[in-house]
């Protein structure tokens, strides 16, 4: 009879450590195959990479642009043209906008910040997941609990039947266990953040598209030019009609150059960011695409079967026995 | 009286053809009449300009704000993520303290 007793405890505990170990495992391989896969993980990197890359392209641009025509404007009183003389009547140019132009910084500060933010929002997905450092500070801290766990007195531990392997173990399965937890909670994340903000990233990226291409009308890239174009039209016309005034033509030469300069060095300037914003509303479609359609590739697979055998090898280690 | 918008849009539409008109011009003839067009809007074109990009400037002000909203969350997450180590960092502290404690205490 106390042999039958003792049996039925044995398989008793049996079964509930088989059971714990069983559920262990079974919310590891859960948590795992709802991680970030290779495709949206490659998808997310190259999005914020060039989201990223792109805004300080633009944010700079902007910055170029302004103090290109903040010089044109103020080469512009210099050049004897109606036009000039009606504005200088009309007293636009005793204020700062008349220096600065239509880019005063007040005028474009919706561009900057809207670059800042494009920049912020691909800098803070590159962020989340980067598995590396987060993983890395997760083992550290795990590391320290552990170590905290074993400096207890030897007394104590044994009181509480508690061996130095076993916290090794505890450690092993917390690793494991938050390793998956966080690539869980960066797929919760991309699946939140990602379908809400690509709408607003694509219109934006289209903005900054068209906002650059010199081929437009009424945008930044075409005030630029307008104003080189101005300049340059009412410094030739100017050299133009006093033929025989050196001093006026030492005068004026240099501000026929400049505007020249830039009005052919423009296109150059914008087509490059033109075609970078045009990248980047496609790479936020390719992103959106991969979030709210993972295809679990090879690479995944063989992730996903490495990191579920070292939670299974864990928990093995720990409460299987 | 003041610029309306459609007329800024209006003078940047035009100061945009006269420019292309101006790069497929061959002769001297054509560049003076396309000057000539340009002078009679130069005293209009800073006040257009200034108008036009000020209006466009709206668009990108609320589409970053509302980007600026979702990178909020994606910020939130990141410090959540980071908030479990320093949990169990936090854990290991507490435990050394206690480890302490009983050291103290034992050696009494």
């Amino acid at each position: 009879m106390a042999g039958k007793q003792v049996a039925d405890l044995h398989r008793r505990r049996a079964v509930r450590v088989a059971g714990r170990s069983a559920g262990l495992v079974a919310t590891l391989v859960l948590l795992a195959s709802c991680g970030v896969t290779g495709d949206q993980a490659k998808a997310v990197t190259e999005f914020g990479s060039s989201a990223s890359t792109l805004a300080s392209g633009i944010k700079a641009t902007y910055a170029q642009a302004a103090d290109d025509v903040a010089q044109l404007y103020s080469e512009q009183f210099v050049i004897p043209t109606p036009g000039i003389a009606a504005r200088v009547h009309a007293g636009q140019f005793a204020t700062t906008e008349s220096f600065y132009g239509p880019f005063l910084p007040q005028n474009i500060q919706g561009r900057t910040k809207a670059a800042a933010a494009l920049g912020a929002y691909g800098t803070a997905l590159t962020t989340l997941i980067d598995a590396k450092t987060q993983n890395a500070d997760f083992s550290a801290a795990v590391t320290k609990l552990t170590g905290a766990l074993k400096s207890i007195p030897a007394t104590t531990l044994t009181e509480a039947g508690i061996t130095t392997k076993q916290i090794d173990g505890v450690g092993s399965v917390l690793v494991a266990l938050g390793e998956a937890y966080l690539d869980w909670k960066r797929r919760q994340t991309l699946e939140a953040v990602v379908p809400a903000a690509s709408p607003v990233v694509g219109k934006l990226c289209a903005l900054f598209a068209s906002d650059f291409d010199p081929a437009k009308a009424n945008n930044f890239a075409d005030k630029y030019l307008e104003a080189a174009f101005d300049n340059a039209g009412g410094a030739r016309r100017a050299l133009e009609q006093s033929p025989g005034n050196l001093e006026s033509r030492a005068v004026l030469m240099p501000i026929y150059r400049h505007a020249r300069l830039l009005l052919d060095r423009g296109p150059t300037l914008f087509k490059p960011l033109q075609n970078a914003a045009d990248d980047c509303v496609k790479s936020n479609a390719a992103l959106a695409a991969a979030i709210a359609d993972p295809k679990v590739s090879f690479d995944d697979i063989a992730a996903f079967v490495k990191q579920a055998d070292a939670a299974y090898t864990a928990v093995q280690a720990t409460i299987g026995k | 009286m003041a610029m309306t918008r459609e007329q800024a849009f209006c003078i940047g539409q035009t100061t945009h053809k006269l420019r292309l008109l101006d790069q497929k011009a061959q002769t001297e003839d054509d560049h003076n009449k396309i000057q000539a067009q340009m002078d009679r809007l130069r005293p209009y074109i800073a006040e257009a300009a200034t108008i036009v990009i000020r209006e466009t400037d709206a668009d990108f002000a609320q589409l970053g704000n509302a980007l600026s909203a979702q990178t909020k969350d994606l910020d939130d997450a990141i410090a959540g993520i980071k908030e479990i180590a320093a949990g169990i960092a936090n854990a290991a502290q507490v435990i050394n303290g206690l480890v302490a404690v009983l050291g103290a205490v034992a050696k009494l």
